[in-house]
């Protein structure tokens, strides 16, 4: 019963390694050129107008470098001045300060009288 | 009008040499692409793609091998690309699937293509099975040789192999299919 089993499967595997004996070919489906050129006028179509460059991606990476650059720059220089007018800002309070609320050294000429 | 003509029109830009090369090489192109990607609606989506790269990159062929050869390889380089989208598609699903997310299953069903006899429909389907399951360049070989009916000669052309690496190819597919089919009908076949 077994033995009969596997000749079966033997069989079978047979039959499915010769069933593409004679396969036809099978036929693009209709209207294949006609779906073929309206997705090449999407695909293959240059972008119009001004920003037409960006459609290259060696100009659109360019450009972006260019920005972050800029960006980063900005901050940088934004930065910097952030700490010099935080410098000018403490010398002007100490000024005050000192003008206002001097020590008490500065008219010790006073106690000797 | 002849291959070295044809390109020569392609290269000039001629609509009417694109619009002929495509009604002479869409069945072969679809044909292939079904074949090794056994979905009518990829196979369309990968024959176009073919057909746009043989479009975009017509300037640079040199005519070093034969134009069905050259579009041949374009087609079976895009149709593995879409065999590693689809794995990469499923180890997704299957990453969704364990943190309990349903994703949509990238499973071929079972393929019956168009041009298999009647009679042979359900073989077929568990041959068909077993090529998905190879490893990509057996695959290839094999669909170029039984689907495409391709000879050794112009198989090796297009892998850009030896005669003797795709007789290598085709046997260890053989051997590979036999026992896939072999698992298979062992857990299925009723006598």
């Amino acid at each position: 019963m077994e033995n009969k089993r596997h000749l079966d499967i033997d069989k079978k595997i047979n039959e499915a390694m010769d069933s593409l004996e004679g396969l036809g070919r099978a036929e693009a489906p209709s209207f294949f050129y006609t779906r073929l050129e309206a997705r090449m006028e999407q695909d293959l179509a240059p972008t119009r107008g001004a920003l037409a460059f960006f459609s290259n991606p060696k100009w659109s990476v360019a450009m972006l470098s260019l920005f972050m650059i800029l960006n980063v720059g900005s901050i940088f220089l934004i930065s910097g001045e952030g700490n010099g007018e935080v410098a000018e800002e403490v010398a002007t309070l100490e000024s005050f300060g000192e003008e206002y609320f001097s020590s008490s050294d500065l008219y010790g000429y006073q106690n000797g009288f | 009008m002849n291959d070295s003509q044809l390109i020569s029109d392609l290269q000039s830009g001629a609509q009417s040499a694109f619009r002929e090369l495509v009604a002479d090489y869409q069945d072969r192109v679809y044909n292939t692409c079904l074949g090794l990607l056994q979905n009518e609606e990829d196979a369309e989506e990968c024959a176009q793609d073919v057909f746009i790269e043989v479009y975009r990159s017509v300037n640079s062929f040199r005519g070093e091998s034969k134009l069905s050869t050259w579009i041949y390889r374009i087609a079976t380089t895009k149709s593995l690309e879409v065999i590693r989208k689809r794995k990469r598609l499923k180890r997704f699903a299957f990453l969704k699937s364990i943190s309990g997310d349903q994703g949509d299953d990238v499973q071929v069903a079972g393929f019956d293509h168009p041009g298999v006899l009647l009679e042979q429909k359900e073989n077929a389907q568990a041959l068909f099975q077993a090529i998905g399951q190879l490893p990509e360049s057996q695959r290839v070989a094999f669909t170029l040789h039984k689907v495409e009916g391709l000879p050794y000669q112009e198989i090796c052309e297009v892998m850009e192999l030896s005669l003797s690496s795709v007789e290598s190819l085709m046997f260890r597919a053989r051997k590979n299919l036999q026992k896939t089919i072999k698992v298979y009908y062992e857990k299925n076949f009723k006598s």
